[in-house]
């Protein structure tokens, strides 16, 4: 391949876009900044004629490596972050059109202030735009980090903490574009090209078809990042969820909703873990008996064990940044955040006494709260949540100075609600046995809690790993998922091989490799080496 | 130790929005919140009467919708607070303004100590503070980062000026006005904010101040808001982004572009 405006030879120039978040570190020998999707298909095309492996990255804050390049060229979207047209549909619902490489937090901006460069729009979209007041719909996905781009969220059906209420990505993805490995592209909607039964032509841009057969079993029917199989699907699924091994998305279209006029928050401490489980699972209306009844669904719901306020408060001596947190009560243990919504505020008085006597009867106490009920007092809990992730951060970039090979260990497992008592209290009990570092936070309400393991070294990073895969198996047993939503990516592809089994995974790669023949999208990326290195017979 | 708090309700954003299609200042949508600077007073204010007892007071000057920032700070710990509400008031600048609070304060009883927060985000002009003192003949200080002691006759604190800071030490009854960097206001709790919504929020109308109706409002204000516009950004920002390297490749092509080098 040659050097050109389009492909750049790998310099040191370029060392950032090596590793994501996660910081495993990757090799790749070119690298590309496409500025559109035809750019974008004529570097895929060159790639695909060399025989060059491509990774595509969107913002890099996934924490699974998946962006990490595995040699080849890196096709990073950054440039590619316009908002191309609105679109309202017969029922009222307005549509936004994306390029990949578009952050959430500029699409937020864009939607909360409304402010959008119309330039190059067509008069429809204006006309969408001229009826919408600023704050007035929102895209509910909330991956925790803004910077994620949008691309990147479809690619792992991001989550985060509102899915509780909204459901993840893939619920709010209406159309994509999508340029396949040979650089061909496809133009994909929700409920219109559509698998039947388990076969799939996929209509192309140039009017050729391509034709698959889908694996006979359907995915985990639980909150899950990878791929997305069933009978008669969306075709646009198949896109979802792939981490950039099927396709890379060039065009998005988001379907926006009516954003609720009011949202509080509510952080609550208790004493013990148990304590906070049931305060947990009363919000989720399934109070233990004795535990009131609480009379409305929680918009997201967050939980961090004492460790992880811990870790927080020791970074906040070191970290300037965090000295504006709020102080923790004496004594505390473990914490919970609910978010509610509402359009009347005032039926917030009711709402709050009803969790007073929840917090009283699950061990909390309603003096022991924070309660945000405006933008700049949200800000402040949702920083406190942002701190967690962001300090293991620190402290994972401060380890890996000590042994190069350690990233983020972060799992971010999901089973039913009838088996997540069972995972808690697997996850503690391996945990404390474990001698380990350690610390468990994240998404509670949809029972996918983050158990993260702080490695300081290579026999603890290795251990780190091997309780992830005895979780996998436990997981697995409880017809869970091992990735509900960073994805298999590079750290966790031998967990997807525990949770799929041998033979679904190389149903799956033959499911690829009818879109990749020459498995140049994405390498490394949810397949473990022995699956790919099987060959073309297998 | 009897304490009082002066707020007032600003818009959430002080980011003018013009409509991109257009180009009009959009005015609906935004929320109202107690000014930022008003929630360092007030948290002081609740620190001091824990340390020292006595009350905390609070009082806004605004709209009957102002009430609810007021259930806020009494959320926070203030023991009542007073609106002042009335058409006559609509208009005011900063000297009616000081002037109408002078007399809800003399009316409620002189405190020991006023807190005001060092400015608005709106009006952004931080004199209602001192113009307030001035009105009450009491001293202030302006701008304190810290409050190192207090008892009822005097206070000591650290002020920040251009060059640093500088400690004072002010006898009592006085004023102080806030900065950011004085306190980490607390979020109120479930049963804080249950306990504001259920207090009894005192008004005040111009008749039960007895003020002069030409001294407050619009007829009672030596400046007026003509009109607000938002600048136009007169240049174009290129943000050069990538390794400190690259970085530094574009600004020389940039600098190069523009003949400056
Ligand atoms: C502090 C912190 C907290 C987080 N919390 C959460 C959380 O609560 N919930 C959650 O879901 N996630 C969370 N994440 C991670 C989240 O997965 C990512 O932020 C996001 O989903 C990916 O966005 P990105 O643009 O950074 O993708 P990248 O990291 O750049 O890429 C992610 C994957 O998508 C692929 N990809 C990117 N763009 C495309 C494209 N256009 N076409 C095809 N493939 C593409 C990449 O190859 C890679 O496999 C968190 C991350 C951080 C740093
Ligand atoms: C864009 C804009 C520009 C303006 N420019 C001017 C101007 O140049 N000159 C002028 O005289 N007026 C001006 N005004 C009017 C001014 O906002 C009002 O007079 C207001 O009541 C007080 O001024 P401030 O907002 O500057 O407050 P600041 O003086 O900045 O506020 C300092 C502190 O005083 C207290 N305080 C202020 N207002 C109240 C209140 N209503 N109730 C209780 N406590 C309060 C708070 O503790 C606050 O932190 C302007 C208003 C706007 C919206």
């Amino acid at each position: 391949m040659h050097n050109s405006d389009l492909i750049r030879k790998m310099s040191t120039e370029y060392a950032d876009y090596l590793f994501d978040e996660s910081r495993t570190m990757g090799s790749a020998d070119f690298i590309a900044f496409p500025a559109n999707e035809a750019e974008l298909a004529e570097v895929i095309r060159r790639c695909a004629e060399d025989g060059i492996p491509l990774t595509a990255q969107g913002a890099l804050t996934g924490l699974a490596g998946g962006a990490s390049p595995e040699r080849g060229l890196v096709l990073n979207l950054q440039r590619m972050n316009r908002i191309l047209g609105m679109r309202k549909d017969a029922d009222g619902t307005v549509y936004v059109r994306v390029q990949p490489g578009l952050r959430l937090a500029q699409l937020r901006r864009a939607l909360a202030v409304k402010d959008f460069d119309v330039r190059g729009w067509d008069g429809q979209s204006v006309e969408v735009l001229k009826e919408i007041s600023p704050g007035q719909l929102f895209f509910p996905p909330d991956p925790t980090e803004p910077t994620a781009s949008l691309g990147g969220m479809a690619s792992c059906n991001a989550c985060g903490a509102r899915s509780v209420q909204y459901g993840c990505t893939r619920a709010h993805i209406h159309a994509l574009r999508v340029v396949l490995a040979d650089g061909r592209i496809a133009s994909l909607e929700r409920g219109v090209q559509r698998a039947e039964g388990r076969k799939i032509r996929l209509p192309l841009t140039d009017g050729s078809i391509l034709e698959a057969e889908l694996p006979p079993f359907e995915t985990p029917d639980i909150k899950d990042a990878g791929f997305f199989i069933r009978q008669d699907m969306d075709l646009v699924d198949l896109f979802i969820g792939s981490q950039g091994t099927m396709g890379i998305i060039s065009e998005l279209e988001l379907k926006l909703m009516l954003a609720p006029k009011h949202l509080w928050g509510v952080t609550a401490f208790f004493p013990d873990d148990e304590c906070a489980l049931s305060y947990v699972r009363a919000v989720k209306g399934r109070p233990d008996p004795g535990v009131p009844r609480f009379p409305r669904p929680a918009a997201s719901i967050e939980f961090f064990d004492k460790n992880a306020l811990d870790m927080v408060q020791r970074q906040k001596a070191v970290t300037p940044a965090f000295r504006q947190l709020q102080e923790l009560p004496e004594d505390y243990c473990s914490a919970v955040y609910v978010e509610l919504n509402d359009d009347d505020p005032a039926g917030m008085p009711e709402v709050l006494e009803a969790l007073s006597a929840v917090l009283r009867a699950t061990g909390g106490d309603p003096d022991r709260t924070w309660v945000a009920r405006d933008a700049l007092e949200l800000e402040q809990l949702l920083f406190f949540r942002h701190s967690v992730p962001e300090t293991i951060d620190l402290i994972v970039e401060e380890n890996r100075k000590n042994e190069p090979c350690i990233t983020i260990l972060s799992t971010d497992m999901a089973v039913d609600d009838g088996h997540f008592d069972e995972l808690f209290h697997i996850y503690k009990r391996d945990l404390e046995a474990s001698g380990l570092h350690w610390i468990i936070f994240g998404h509670i309400g949809e029972n996918h809690v983050h158990p993260n393991i702080l490695a300081r070294n290579r026999q603890e990073y290795e251990q780190g790993h091997r309780i992830f895969e005895k979780w996998a198996e436990d997981v697995h047993r409880m017809g869970g998922s091992i990735s509900a939503e960073h994805g298999a990516g590079k750290i966790k592809r031998r967990l997807a091989l525990t949770m799929y089994g041998p033979e679904r995974m190389r149903q799956l790669r033959t499911l690829k490799r009818t879109f990749d023949p020459q498995g140049i999208l994405g390498p490394g990326n949810i397949f473990p080496p022995e699956i790919t290195e099987g060959g073309e017979q297998a | 130790m009897k304490i009082h708090v002066c707020v007032k309700q600003v818009p959430a954003s002080n980011e003018t929005l013009l409509d991109p299609v257009t180009h009009t200042i959009i005015r609906e949508g935004t929320q109202s919140i107690l000014n930022p600077f008003d929630a360092y007073a007030v948290e002081e204010a609740v620190r001091i009467k824990a340390r020292c007892g006595g009350t905390v007071t609070a009082f806004t000057m605004g709209i009957p919708a102002a009430e609810g920032i007021l259930r806020r700070v009494i959320a926070v710990g203030a023991d009542d607070a007073v609106l002042l509400t009335d058409r006559a008031f609509a208009g005011s600048d900063t000297l009616a303004t000081a002037r109408t609070l002078a007399a809800a304060i003399r009316k409620k009883g002189m405190p020991d100590l006023i807190l005001c927060g060092k400015m608005a985000t709106d009006g952004d002009t931080a004199q209602v503070g001192p113009m307030l003192a001035e009105c009450l003949s009491i001293p202030h200080i302006s701008d304190v980062a810290e409050i190192e002691s207090v008892n009822e006759e005097k206070c000591t604190v650290r002020k920040m000026t251009d060059d640093g800071y500088v400690r004072l030490e002010v006898r009592l009854p006085a004023l102080l006005t806030v900065l950011k960097e004085i306190n980490i206001p607390r979020l109120p709790s479930v049963s804080g904010v249950l306990r504001g919504e259920k207090a009894g929020v005192g008004r005040m109308t111009r008749e039960d101040l007895g003020i002069d109706p030409e001294t407050t409002g619009l007829k009672g204000s030596a400046t007026r808001v003509v009109s607000t516009e938002r600048p136009v950004p007169a240049r174009e920002t290129v943000w050069i982004e990538g390794t400190p390297e690259a970085q530094a490749g574009q600004l020389k092509a940039l600098l190069r572009e523009e003949k400056i080098c």
